[in-house]
């Protein structure tokens, strides 16, 4: 059965407010879409709608967190940190507060809305500053754990929402942790990375890769900082062979920070997926296959290291 | 209240501070932070419950310098309000000092919050006043903001914000020296009718003489008075105030004085 992520979001978002007063929740006219409606209704008087303003938005949140709360800010990715980059690294990275950025909307997922609503550049803003932590979740059980996870670290984070419903990957009845990257899938042949929405087609295209006696092995990098470097280091000495794919553009995302990494702790050959340019309105599954990271460009990139 | 008097002596040694300051640095705004020493100087060693010895106490007043620029003034300020030492004035903009070219919360005691990149610092004087208001506290809080920073869209979402809010303890201090960088504000892009912008945005405005003390010392009391609406008070100021190469010249944003003009400034602002 799938399910919206986002939803996770607004329940463990009231889960916060009913056992801490201090949490407070902002949002840009859009708290229908992001859930923070769900925390709104229970708590109207700690929750501040700011109305189509990113850029005040984030720095009140920062003014409350200098006094104290814990603010949870939300709009489209496309506008936090699209709109407001100045104000998240003056007002927010910079002084190091407790201030939980989740954004949803991201990457070319959000389909028919086009280019203009495409967020493919927010992973690379966020991993230019420093003390911003960042999450990419990949479905609802990582999700609803993240944002409890973000809750109780120190500093400033990103969280990176998708739109659309996906499957569960995770099992709800354990533990999940999310300050680790996670290995799906174990294979010999081919290391894939992955993060957020494209996890789903990472592993369909390490199934379809099974049938043709590759063995893909699938990793969620679904926390890019702090970066789980052990991981990422075990995997390019098990395989030698690394794709990466995001639902992002192709600079400096998810593929770029593995690069930065195994450059020097372990060179490896490394092919990223992952967008080139601007888009265009469409289905997500269409604009998937035209922007080349459909599970099919998985496969086909896997086939060619493989060879 | 502080007797006038004294409190103009001590805005006399700010001004002779942020000088000497921005000139032992070789870098800052002088004309930026001579236009605001009454404004700071009455704010900080008048008008605002602080206590160096409980820097973080969660009922204090809070004071955001939005045109961060003018830190040498508020460095100057809070040595005197006691949260530095005043042999470290001569540190500012030096590598390993506590005095950073623009005000950082986390370094230098006293500061509430860190600017510098213009246009914030309503949006997080209003953050604060919603913060004290969950917690039932009503302090103060003041904001500073220079008048060419007001062309930044961010400082009207953010006056929207503290009427929509009802924020009538935020006070919003405009320096009005007319002059920003690159020339006169009304040439650049004009501000003016800036009262009738704020009231009609649902402020209460003042006007004031902000070299004034005691004014300033009036203004700022009724404007904390006021508890239906945020209190906007234009402060007209002169950019370089007390030092006559400067006062009220173009060209001076962001230059510090050369040796022979520091030695005459001094004189000037020691008479």
């Amino acid at each position: 059965m799938k399910v919206n992520v986002r939803d996770l979001y607004g329940k463990a978002l009231a889960e916060l407010g009913d056992s801490d007063k201090d949490v407070v929740v902002l949002d840009a006219d859009l708290s229908g879409s992001t859930k923070t409606a769900v925390f709104g209704k229970k708590y109207p008087d700690r929750f501040f709608n700011m109305g189509i303003c990113e850029q005040d938005m984030v720095a009140t949140a920062a003014g409350l967190a200098s006094c104290g709360k814990h603010p949870f800010v939300s709009t489209f990715c496309a506008f936090v940190p699209g709109r407001s980059f100045d104000q998240i690294r003056m007002c927010i990275a910079y002084p190091n507060l407790n201030v939980n950025l989740v954004s949803t909307h991201g990457g070319i997922s959000v389909g028919k809305d086009g280019a203009s609503h495409h967020a493919n550049e927010d992973l690379a803003m966020m991993r230019t500053l420093p003390n911003m932590q960042i999450y990419v979740p990949s479905d609802p059980v990582s999700t609803y754990a993240t944002i409890h996870h973000i809750y109780n670290e120190e500093g400033p984070s990103y969280v990176r929402l998708f739109r659309d419903s996906v499957e569960q990957i995770y099992d709800p009845n354990e533990d999940f942790n999310a300050g680790k990257s996670h290995v799906l899938r174990e294979g010999e042949d081919v290391t894939i990375f992955t993060c957020g929405y494209s996890t789903h087609d990472a592993l369909k295209a390490a199934s379809k890769l099974k049938q043709d006696n590759i063995s893909a092995q699938v990793i969620d990098m679904q926390v890019l900082r702090p970066f789980d470097e052990k991981t990422i280091v075990a995997a390019a000495k098990r395989c030698g062979r690394i794709i990466t794919v995001e639902d992002h553009s192709v600079y400096c995302g998810m593929g770029g920070r593995v690069c930065e990494y195994l450059s020097s702790a372990y060179p490896t050959r490394i092919s990223r997926l992952g967008v080139r340019s601007f888009t265009e309105s469409g289905s997500p599954k269409d604009l998937y296959i035209k922007y080349g990271i459909s599970s099919n460009a998985i496969v086909k990139k896997a086939k060619e290291l493989v060879k | 209240m502080m007797d006038t008097k004294e409190l103009k002596k001590k805005c006399d040694i700010i001004r002779i501070d942020a000088i000497k300051m921005t000139t032992k640095a070789e870098s800052g705004h002088p004309s930026s932070c001579l236009s605001c020493v009454e404004i700071i100087g009455v704010l900080i060693l008048d008008m605002m419950k602080i206590d160096p010895a409980y820097p973080n106490k969660a009922d204090r007043d809070r004071f955001i310098l939005s045109k961060g620029h003018a830190a040498p003034t508020y460095y100057s300020a809070l040595s005197l309000r006691g949260f530095i030492p005043r042999e470290e004035l001569g540190s500012l903009r030096d590598i390993n000092s506590r005095l950073q070219g623009h005000p950082d919360m986390n370094k230098t005691p006293g500061v509430d919050f860190s600017t510098g990149s213009l246009g914030m610092g309503l949006s997080v004087a209003n953050g604060m006043a919603l913060a004290c208001r969950l917690d039932n506290l009503s302090p103060n809080i003041f904001v500073l903001m220079g008048d060419g920073e007001l062309q930044e869209g961010q400082v009207w979402e953010a006056a929207m914000t503290s009427a929509h809010y009802n924020l009538s303890n935020v006070v919003a201090i405009v320096d009005r020296n007319m002059l920003q960088c690159d020339d006169n504000t009304e040439s650049i892009m004009s501000l003016e009718p800036l009262d009738e912008k704020f009231r009609s945005f649902g402020w209460e405005v003042f006007e004031v003489d902000g070299h004034n003390v005691g004014a300033l010392q009036n203004v700022l009391r009724k404007a904390c008075e006021v508890t239906n609406k945020p209190s906007l008070v234009i402060a007209h100021t002169k950019k370089g105030k007390g030092v006559s190469c400067m006062e009220g010249k173009n060209n001076w944003h962001g230059k510090p004085l050369l040796s022979e003009q520091y030695e005459e400034a001094i004189r000037e602002c020691s008479l």
